[in-house]
């Protein structure tokens, strides 16, 4: 396990939902740049290029120099790590509203996850050493940074327990709703994972097999929890995955 | 009845978020819906029946411990 080098390198704004939004309502948005003077946000504003990025195309790979700090406003992006038997491990989902390369802001690193546009994504970037000196310049951003830093590590210190002592069932669920509250969208039918989803990629986010995945969601099929599809996922009954993943007791009271 | 200020479709997440004063009235319906992901995706309606409270009466509890009504409320 690498965890260590996974560890705050994506930061997450919680409504994560915001898109076409003009850029400088994104940023006032973005927990890296919140509490910033509006002319602060500004600078931040003048220092941003815009960048796209096509389906099945990369922001960045695995390995590269990190010299730019990206913010997706448009599409979603899977942020991905080999392993060394060149096995791709999916670690995040990123929806519109959320950084991701952060780790530019720490000097000379590499990038330890490769970025790959899951849909025909936009967003913006600043060179890390513009973004570093603006740091230097407004405290309020550095503190904002250890913040997502501290909620990023918590996750993975999460994820890492569950690895090591869940059973599978609540794995996958937990990932499922991880997934479904970082990229979902509310449809008729349920909470849709906006995101290319494979059997395969569930199982690598859980440490167990494709069939294995592949049982468990059918049963959770059968029993009204989700709705699948094609590299698709749709959480039919939320509270009942949440059960499964938190080992609620069912409500006392019976269900008219 | 005074104007209410909830109402069925409006979601967990944002209420609670709104109203932390409500949240003691979901834990003592052993609720989990506070501080769970899945609160953005369920309207209070949703909860009420997932737990098997009668959605009516459910808005009237909640309505009942919310916080006084402030000038500017729309």
């Amino acid at each position: 396990m690498r965890f260590r080098d996974t560890i705050g390198l994506v930061l997450t704004l919680k409504a994560s939902l915001v898109t076409d939004l003009p850029l400088s309502d994104i940023l006032q948005k973005t927990a890296l740049f919140s509490g910033l003077e509006p002319a602060a946000l500004q600078a931040v504003q003048l220092a941003a290029h815009t960048c796209q990025s096509a389906a099945g195309s990369y922001f960045f790979l695995q390995g590269d120099p990190a010299e730019r700090v990206f913010l997706l406003t448009r599409g979603r992006v899977k942020l991905t790590q080999m392993n060394p038997d060149g096995s791709q491990v999916l670690l995040r989902a990123v929806g519109p509203g959320t950084l991701f390369g952060a780790v530019a802001l720490a000097q000379g690193e590499l990038y330890p996850v490769s970025a790959e546009s899951a849909e025909d994504s936009g967003g913006v970037y600043w060179g890390a050493a513009s973004l570093q000196e603006l740091v230097l310049r407004h405290p309020q951003m550095a503190l904002n940074a250890m913040s997502l830093m501290a909620e990023r590590v918590q996750e993975f210190q999460q994820r890492f327990r569950e690895l090591a002592t869940e059973r599978v069932e609540r794995r996958l669920a937990r990932a499922l709703l991880r997934l479904a509250s970082q990229t979902g969208r509310k449809v008729a039918e349920g909470v849709l994972i906006d995101l290319p989803l494979t059997r395969q990629d569930l199982a690598e986010m859980t440490g167990t097999t494709l069939f294995t995945v592949s049982r468990i969601l059918n049963q959770w099929e059968t029993r009204g929890l989700v709705t699948l599809g094609r590299e698709r996922v749709i959480v039919r009954f939320p509270h009942g995955l949440v059960a499964v993943a938190e080992d609620l007791l069912p409500p006392q009271t019976s269900q008219p | 009845m005074k104007s209410s200020r909830l109402s069925p479709q409006m979601s967990v997440a944002d209420v609670l978020e709104r109203w932390p004063e409500l949240i003691p009235t979901f834990l003592e319906h052993r609720m989990a819906c506070v501080g769970c992901s899945m609160a953005a995706f369920e309207t209070l309606q949703d909860a009420a029946r997932i737990y098997g409270i009668h959605p009516v009466r459910f808005l009237e509890e909640l309505e009942a411990h919310l916080p006084p009504e402030e000038p500017s409320g729309g």
